[in-house]
């Protein structure tokens, strides 16, 4: 068969050389059956570590932001909305008393139990402090300093004194401050 | 999986830590450990009575664990507690029905504190025809009739003073504002009545001044 470019014709040696190189080509190389077993085993594993890789980045930003997110939720509904009754508002209570070696907050809020919520002394030490999330309204409390009950000297004093004990009177407004 | 891992600790990393500077909650349903058995007993027979006349019955386990703390006997704990009994179902008379349960604690403390039942429902009307959908729009007023009358403002004189607050729109902050100024009002030796109603014409013209002058229309 004539070759229909001239520039491409080739010598007969050459041509037979290619021919035999082209069909070995085709046959593929022979590998041995426990290389192939080998082989064929070690492909999956990289492909699992490749994607892992390709997905860590992804995963571990969904992952942080749906914790993120949830957070902010939970504080955006804590903050200062009076949508909801039940949102609450940061109110920071303290009490100057340096001797003290135990102090808890007590109130309506925590059904006046003294271990519910215990202060912590401030860097000071004289001062014991806590921060607590209260729904807008009234709310009276005491502070159990050492078992005895004191009123807060910088809060008013509650109007009810059923017990002959006074207590002290914190109102949470609903926009978030505290008076 | 170990990917994961990683993002899950860092969330909860950055959720405690946030968390941390937010302060603590309260258990929403505390319980009473430190009431008798007999005690806790009367007061869930009394809140099962209280329960179906649609009123909270969380204030009155609060009332006897304060009375507990405190050292009252258990007699006397329930006397209070009774009297709490009557004051919220007598807020919920004057309220009305839709009115939450912290709305009826309030009220049950301005009627605790001397005002009559129909100032409060007076007062409950006037807030209500000014409420905003943020709700949560008896709580302060009561609240702030309840401390005022208690340092012996006239109820009228505080009723009058809040409904002309709220008619202008005044909301939380200012009411909350008028009762710490006039408790330091009388604190300082002026009249009750004088206080409350120096103090709350003050917040009036804050108010006024507030929003802009309605322009008249041309004449002539």
């Amino acid at each position: 068969m004539k070759n229909p470019d001239p520039s491409l014709e080739v010598d007969e040696p050459v041509d037979r050389a290619l021919r035999v190189a082209i069909a070995e080509m085709r046959e593929g190389i022979a590998v041995r059956p426990e290389w192939r077993a080998e082989l064929l085993a070690k492909v999956p594993a990289r492909r699992r570590r490749a994607a892992i890789a390709r997905w860590m980045p992804a995963s571990l930003a969904a992952v942080l932001c749906l914790g993120l997110g949830l957070t902010a939720l939970v504080r955006w509904h804590g903050s200062t909305s009076a949508i909801e009754p039940r949102v609450a508002s940061q109110v920071r209570f303290s009490i100057h008393a340096p001797s003290a070696t135990q102090v808890s907050l007590v109130g309506d809020f925590d059904h006046w139990d003294p271990s519910a919520l215990p202060m912590q002394r401030a860097r000071d030490g004289e001062t014991w402090t806590l921060d607590v999330h209260l729904r807008p309204g009234r709310h009276v409390f005491a502070y159990a300093v050492d078992g005895d009950l004191k009123t807060d000297p910088s809060a008013p004093r509650a109007v009810e004194d059923d017990f002959g004990v006074p207590s002290s009177v914190v109102v949470v407004v609903a926009s978030g401050g505290t008076r | 999986m170990r990917a994961f891992a990683i993002g899950l600790t860092i969330a909860v990393v950055a959720s405690g830590s946030l968390d941390a500077q937010g302060g603590v909650t309260p258990a929403s349903s505390p319980g009473t450990p430190q009431l008798g058995p007999s005690l806790k007993a009367a007061v869930e027979r009394l809140a099962d009575s209280v329960r179906v006349l649609g009123l909270p019955t969380d204030p009155l386990f609060a009332k006897a664990a304060e009375g507990t703390l405190k050292g009252a006997d258990e007699q006397r704990v329930m006397i209070a507690v009774r009297r709490l009994a009557r004051e919220l179902s007598d807020a919920k008379a004057a309220l009305g029905d839709g009115a939450t349960g912290a709305e009826l604690e309030a009220g049950a403390s301005a009627l605790h504190a001397g005002v009559a039942p129909d100032l409060v429902a007076r007062l409950g009307r006037a807030a209500t025809e000014r409420a905003t959908p943020s709700g949560g729009r008896l709580v302060m007023p009561l609240v702030t009739l309840a401390d005022m009358v208690a340092r012996r403002v006239s109820p009228q004189a505080a009723v009058t003073s809040l409904e002309s607050l709220i008619s202008r729109g005044a909301g939380d902050a200012q009411l909350a504002n008028l009762r710490t100024d006039v408790e330091r009002d009388i604190a300082a030796g002026e009249r009750p009545d004088i206080a409350v109603q120096r103090r709350s014409a003050s917040i009036a013209r804050g108010l006024e001044g507030r929003t802009p002058p309605m322009s008249k229309p041309p004449t002539g």
